[in-house]
């Protein structure tokens, strides 16, 4: 009898755990959207969740109509997502599908290559220095090039290629196709899991990435991305350099840079796009991370 | 018709009637061309004039043009002067002896493969002329590299005796493929070769993937080397200053603040690991047990969101609630800046990162429990286990293979797992000191404070050490669980 009683409790108190811990991931995202839609003058009521009483579109409209800067940064941001995204998943299979090839000479050198880069890196201050002397310093590109290969990407996706069945690929080259051909028509169309699930990740990477413009462009306000924009616009004054809180008012082009409604749409923003695709690609991403931690 | 039905034979047919003889030829011909391009075009040498700032390059082509000016290289400063300097004879007679037994080489190349098809031995010799080629291009990169000589300055005073040139890395780079020509000759088997041929166009795909991975992955390595046993001054490239052995080293272990940074490091690491671990292990168990499969997707997918968003939202969401004019201080109607707050810092950085990646962490877990026969915990539920029970004695043993490896890998790589990008997102005045790690450490005293020397040999040291453990916990966790990373 009692058995059973704790069994109902147990999954009673599963059950809460799980919403409990739904709750805290969520809570946290609907109090910063409802602050964005706030007067500023709601927001420091002791509401657990500052429901507007009258609801406004302000900090939107102030946040996107404070110079070019935003339009400019969300720009950027889109163009480092997709460019960067299509150009390392591109690249990424084409070398996975080379080391994928099981007779190929020199196959085990490149993959202990790969491997050497996963364990040992050239540091913070080594990589400045060569892209600097790259000339990529200031440079749009620099969010693109450095990450164009992934070797834990490569390794990946080469993976799931020989995990596919060899007799179709046999199939095609007999049939007159070449190498080119058998991977663009034949192995990628067979890839749509692994290239989903590399794909979302390398995108939110992309999307979600402050530090480069930090290390690599911290003068540029023309290619920040939407990120390192929201970064500023939120520094305390301890962080800025005092020198430059002019310049940084200028750049943000909100006066009250002390606003919480606006910094609260700012952020809204800066998710919102993930939030949106995150959906399209939940059904891949739990197979990708199992190839790639475990496999890999 | 016909022309299109040849097309295609012949598209499916060729990789078999080129002989496998010619493409080798054909291969290790161009690698030794290349060779002599890149010695006669790129610059393998470079002259610093620290005084006026102005740096002078020299490839094979410069040196012989200094030849035939009578000594004197010409260059133009920034302002438009005109500055003359000169090379060394010693050197100008090395470059031009190495580049005349490469000539050599080539020519041989050239010819056992076209007139001296007969020739016995050719093989060999081929073979030893490129290792030997190889020899002496590194001997003469390690002489330059402490050459010293006298030299004039710019206005003719002789000026003693200095290290005068910086070698290139464009000398290493032909040595390299000096070798390469060398394995080719040797080791390349027949059989292999036809491998090659017909793998030419797979070959075709990795060249540039390959070359981003040297360009942004192994240069920097190289240059991390070279760096951390050198002085690196602002005026000179990496190249220039002095060789200091393991001056940078010893300072990394010597120096209480930089041991302090390390002691930071290991202590925030190891905090994380241990408050990150348990809270998806037990979210995990939970909803895997959960009887709704419905609920379950609805739920794991609600928890996986906070992994997709960047630090910098997270810090921002952070500020949302524990600002002044934030949730928590609206609750209490206090006005506390928690954000700038030493005592709050450290449990702020942790719970916030424990937010992002608590529901993201399970699903390792859930995915080893997945494979997990369910026909097991009904036998245990008619044996009359407890649900804690069935826990304990079915569904941790199943997943202990996953929690020692990930435990496991993370203590290998402990040096980096303070989580930089977050400290210097959550970092304030008053709490630099707790974020002071070894990531933060490489940014703001590293980068910012132009130390590029130390702090390449810190990140060397953090590297290499990363490396030893990951692969000594890697070895560690196939003996205790038999899982591992390859």
């Amino acid at each position: 009898m009692s058995a059973k009683v704790s069994e109902k409790t147990y999954s009673v108190a599963i059950t809460l755990i799980c919403a409990i811990t739904a709750v805290l991931c969520l809570y946290p995202l609907l109090y910063t959207l409802m602050v964005s839609f706030c007067a500023p003058s709601d927001i420091n009521s002791s509401y657990i969740l500052p429901i507007p009483s009258k609801f406004t579109v302000r900090a939107y409209v102030q946040v996107l109509t404070a110079g070019n800067y935003i339009l400019q940064a969300f720009g950027v941001s889109v163009f480092r997502t997709v460019v960067g995204t299509a150009m390392s998943l591109f690249a990424c299979a084409l070398l996975a599908y080379a080391v994928s090839r099981a007779a190929l000479p020199g196959r085990s050198a490149v993959i202990k290559l790969l491997i050497f880069c996963i364990l040992f890196n050239g540091g913070l201050i080594p990589t400045y220095v060569v892209i600097d002397g790259l000339g990529l310093t200031n440079n749009i590109w620099v969010y693109i090039l450095p990450n164009v290969i992934n070797v834990w990407n490569v390794i990946v996706i080469k993976q799931f290629f020989e995990g596919l069945p060899k007799e179709i690929e046999e199939a095609a080259s007999i049939d007159g196709a070449n190498e080119w051909n058998v991977f663009l028509r034949v192995i990628l169309p067979m890839s749509k899991p692994v290239m989903a699930a590399i794909g979302l990740f390398t995108m939110v990477g992309q999307w979600n990435s402050w530090f480069d413009a930090y290390l690599y462009a911290p003068q540029m306000s023309e290619i920040w991305p939407l990120q390192y924009y929201i970064q500023i616009s939120f520094n305390n004054l301890n962080q800025i350099n005092q020198g430059n809180i002019d310049k940084i008012e200028a750049i943000i082009g909100i006066d009250s840079v002390d606003d919480m409604t606006v910094k609260m749409a700012l952020t809204v923003i800066g998710c919102l796009p993930v939030l949106i695709v995150y959906p399209f690609f939940q059904k891949y991403f739990a197979k990708g991370v199992y190839l790639g931690s475990v496999k890999g | 018709m016909t022309n299109s039905s040849a097309l295609k034979e012949n598209e499916g047919v060729p990789r078999n009637k080129i002989s496998t003889e010619k493409v080798k030829a054909a291969i290790i011909i161009s690698v030794v061309a290349l060779c002599l391009v890149l010695f006669f075009f790129c610059n393998l040498l470079t002259k610093s004039q620290m005084d006026i700032g102005v740096t002078f390059s020299y490839s094979f082509l410069t040196v012989l043009a200094v030849l035939f000016s009578g000594g004197n290289h010409s260059a133009y400063d920034e302002y438009g002067n005109l500055l003359d300097t000169s090379v060394p004879s010693a050197v100008t007679a090395v470059l031009i002896v190495l580049f005349s037994v490469m000539l050599l080489t080539f020519a041989f190349t050239v010819l056992r493969y076209t007139r001296l098809k007969e020739m016995k031995n050719a093989s060999a010799i081929a073979y030893g002329l490129y290792l030997g080629n190889a020899a002496l291009i590194f001997a003469a990169y390690v002489w330059l590299m402490f050459f010293s000589g006298e030299t004039s300055s710019l206005y003719g005073e002789t000026m003693g005796y200095y290290r005068v040139f910086e070698t290139t890395p464009v000398a290493l780079v032909i040595v390299i493929f000096f070798l390469f020509a060398a394995a080719a000759e040797r080791r390349v088997k027949q059989k292999t070769m036809g491998l090659i041929v017909r793998f030419l166009p797979v070959y075709g795909f990795m060249i540039l993937p390959l070359a981003f991975i040297f360009v942004f992955n192994l240069y920097p390595i190289v240059i991390q080397t070279i760096l951390s046993f050198k002085d690196h001054t602002m005026q000179g490239s990496v190249w220039n200053g002095e060789w200091v052995g393991i001056k940078h080293f010893v300072e990394i272990f010597s120096d209480k603040t930089m041991l302090a940074v390390i002691g930071r490091t290991l202590y925030i690491s190891l905090l994380r690991l241990i408050v990150g671990i348990l809270p998806s292990l037990i979210l995990s168990i939970c909803l895997y047990d959960l009887k709704s499969k419905t609920l379950r997707s609805i739920f794991q997918n609600i928890v996986y969101i906070p992994h997709f968003f960047s630090w910098v939202v997270v810090y921002a969401i952070t500020y949302a609630l524990l600002s002044p004019k934030g949730l928590i201080n609206g609750l209490f109607g206090t006005s506390t800046d928690f954000l700038v707050n030493e005592k709050w810092f450290m449990p702020i950085v942790i719970i916030s990162a424990v937010w992002k990646e608590l529901g993201w962490g399970t699903i390792l877990y859930l995915a080893a429990l997945s494979g997990v026969d369910t026909s097991l915990f009904e036998a245990a539920k008619i044996d009359g286990a407890s649900p804690l029970q069935r826990i304990w004695h079915i569904t941790i043993p199943c997943i202990k293979g996953t929690i020692i490896f990930l435990t496991v890998m993370s203590l290998g790589s402990i040096l980096k797992g303070a989580g930089g990008e977050q400290l210097l997102l959550f970092y304030s005045a008053t709490t630099k000191d707790q974020a002071l790690v070894i990531d933060t450490w490489l940014v703001w005293y590293g980068k910012d404070g132009f130390q590029y020397s130390l702090g390449a040999a810190m990140s060397f040291f953090q590297s290499a050490i990363g490396m030893i453990m990951v692969l000594g916990c890697n070895k560690l966790s196939q003996k205790l669980c038999d899982v591992s990373m390859w």
